[in-house]
């Protein structure tokens, strides 16, 4: 029901390990867009996922990183088998760039791994459901919000349709406020006619290289509050220090030393998951673990709140 | 015989060099040739650039006994930062000069103090010293320098310094480190400053690399991050003759 968008970087990559067995057991099915050259931290993921029992869907034809020339590599891997050969099926982004050919070509050549259509960008949806025609009943339907409307999605209302939303609103760390809206789709997906939805985390769907130097720290901590019909929301911890490139560990003090104390008072509605316990203890080591570290503490944290809500 | 990539980037090079049209890269490759790789080399000396001085950034730093600061003003440029630059690179070096254009000399002279050393790159693209700049070590800011360097570099001072660190949480570290910093003799700050950055900072590895490459693209070889594998691949494609290089996609 729940379909995680991930950019397979090594801290996303490192979060779905940990997090394969809630995922298999909570029926999440995570995207993986594979990123980086290497393909051995995506292997070792998908064998993870393999052996907690869970599903993922695998980007054979990235659109950002290493391999959006050629998904080759990538095919290959998949095709180099897997035990659970049904569980990781090929995920086919569908771009502005793409003609209906080559939708099919790509369709066609990965058709052993049970390929999802990711929309994404695609402006011919109705001559791909008539090319496909019976065929598209069984095919799943991923739709990433910003590209893909109402009227698109009509066309394949007989299939199985998953919307993904970006409800991380990315800014300058500096920037953010408090706490903003991030998204109601877990509530309300089955009402727009979908079997699953879907985000891209706490770290949103703009896609960069590498962080520069950061003037600030910040924390994203999503929660779902009850008093305002579940919606989720999240908060943004940023540290006090902005104006220097220096320090990372000293403003990641500073921001941790906001998400405690916001903690303390009772009234956060963060839920105490694995990844807050985390928190709690990094904050009486005084220690930081390194950015990668703390974006995925944040990733775990937001999927174990929607575990918690969806199971 | 025909031309090379190389040979195009020095063309180019000798278009931008024209008194008037000279930017930034023409005043860095002067200082990287004649001062840097003349008067020094980059065995006994080491250069910086875009180094962070309190909230400026140094065009280029240039390392061996001392460390002297070379701020830009070419033609392309504007005096108005000039003043609150030259104030914060006092902060961080002991000699700080401006190297301009003929045309700005005058309005330099007028806006910096008279302890900072003004250069000029004349019409035919030689530096000539209109005033010497004071070596002043005694009038650097420990805090500013500080916030200049890496925490290592920050850790290594300290010590040589004879102070001990502390075992603090990475998170107190900065804070605790800073602490110590701010209370060391300025003199002896710039001092084991310049020793640890040409340790840190070190580019005699480039040297073979930079007498590779064509006169034009060597300031910018000392400036850029090339990876040591891309070395060879790069001197290869600026040998690489220029019909060659029209069939690259």
């Amino acid at each position: 029901m729940y379909y995680p968008y991930f950019r397979g970087k090594q801290f996303e990559l490192i979060t779905i390990r940990e997090m394969a067995t809630l995922m298999a057991d909570n029926n999440f099915t995570p995207i993986i867009e594979p990123v980086r050259e290497a393909l051995g931290g995506l292997e070792k993921t998908l064998k993870a996922i393999c052996s907690a029992g869970g599903r993922a869907i695998v980007i054979v034809n990235p659109h950002h990183g290493d391999h959006q020339e050629d998904g080759a590599n990538i095919s290959q891997l998949l095709k180099d088998g897997y035990s659970c050969h049904e569980s990781i099926v090929a995920g086919i982004l569908l771009r502005s760039d793409m003609n209906v050919e080559d939708v099919l070509t790509c369709y066609s050549s990965h058709a052993d791994h049970h390929p999802v259509f990711i929309h994404a960008g695609f402006s011919a949806p109705k001559l791909l459901v008539a090319d496909l025609a019976s065929e598209m009943k069984n095919i799943k339907n991923v739709f990433i919000e910003d590209h893909a409307k109402l009227l698109y999605r009509k066309h394949f209302v007989s299939s199985d349709r998953v919307l993904v939303q970006d409800g991380f609103n990315r800014q300058r760390n500096a920037d953010y406020p408090e706490i903003e809206e991030f998204s109601d789709l877990h509530v309300t997906y089955s009402d727009l006619g979908m079997s699953g939805f879907g985000d891209f985390l706490t770290v949103g769907d703009s896609y960069s290289e590498s962080g520069g130097p950061a003037y600030a720290v910040a924390l994203h901590l999503t929660f779902i509050d009850p008093d305002q019909d579940d919606m989720m929301y999240i908060y943004h911890f940023v540290s006090d220090t902005k104006d220097t490139p220096t320090d990372p560990a000293g403003k990641f003090g500073q921001a941790l030393d906001k998400l405690i104390k916001k903690l303390n008072t009772k009234r956060s509605k963060l839920l105490e998951t694995s990844a807050i316990k985390e928190f709690r203890e990094l904050h009486a080591k005084g220690h930081f673990p390194g950015l990668g570290y703390v974006k995925k503490l944040s990733m775990k944290h937001h999927i174990e709140t929607l575990a918690a809500y969806l199971g | 015989m025909q031309a090379s990539i190389g040979d195009v980037f020095d063309a180019a090079f000798d278009t931008l060099k024209v008194a008037g049209k000279r930017d930034e890269y023409v005043y860095r490759t002067a200082i990287s040739h004649k001062i840097l790789m003349g008067t020094h080399s980059l065995r006994t000396a080491s250069m910086l650039n875009e180094f962070r001085a309190g909230s400026c950034k140094a065009d280029l730093v240039v390392l061996n006994g001392t460390a002297t600061v070379y701020e830009i003003k070419s033609e392309r440029d504007s005096l108005v930062r000039l003043a609150n630059q030259v104030e914060n690179y006092k902060r961080v070096f002991a000699k700080v000069n401006v190297i301009a254009s003929e045309s700005h000399v005058n309005g330099v002279l007028s806006t910096v103090p008279s302890d900072v050393g003004v250069m000029c790159l004349s019409k035919r693209y030689q530096i000539s010293t209109v005033r010497e700049a004071l070596d002043s070590p005694e009038r650097v800011c420990p805090a500013s320098v500080f916030e200049s360097l890496r925490a290592a570099e920050a850790t290594s001072i300290i010590k040589a310094l004879g102070r001990t660190v502390p075992d603090v949480p990475n998170t107190r570290r900065h804070a605790v480190l800073r602490e110590l910093f701010i209370d060391l003799d300025p003199v002896s700050v710039h001092a084991e400053m310049v020793r640890v950055l040409k340790r840190t900072r070190n580019l005699a590895p480039l040297s073979e690399l930079v007498e590779q490459l064509p006169q034009s693209l060597q300031a910018a070889a000392l400036s850029i991050p090339v990876r040591r594998t891309d070395h060879d691949r790069l001197v290869e494609a600026v040998r690489s003759p220029l019909d060659a290089a029209m069939a690259w996609s």
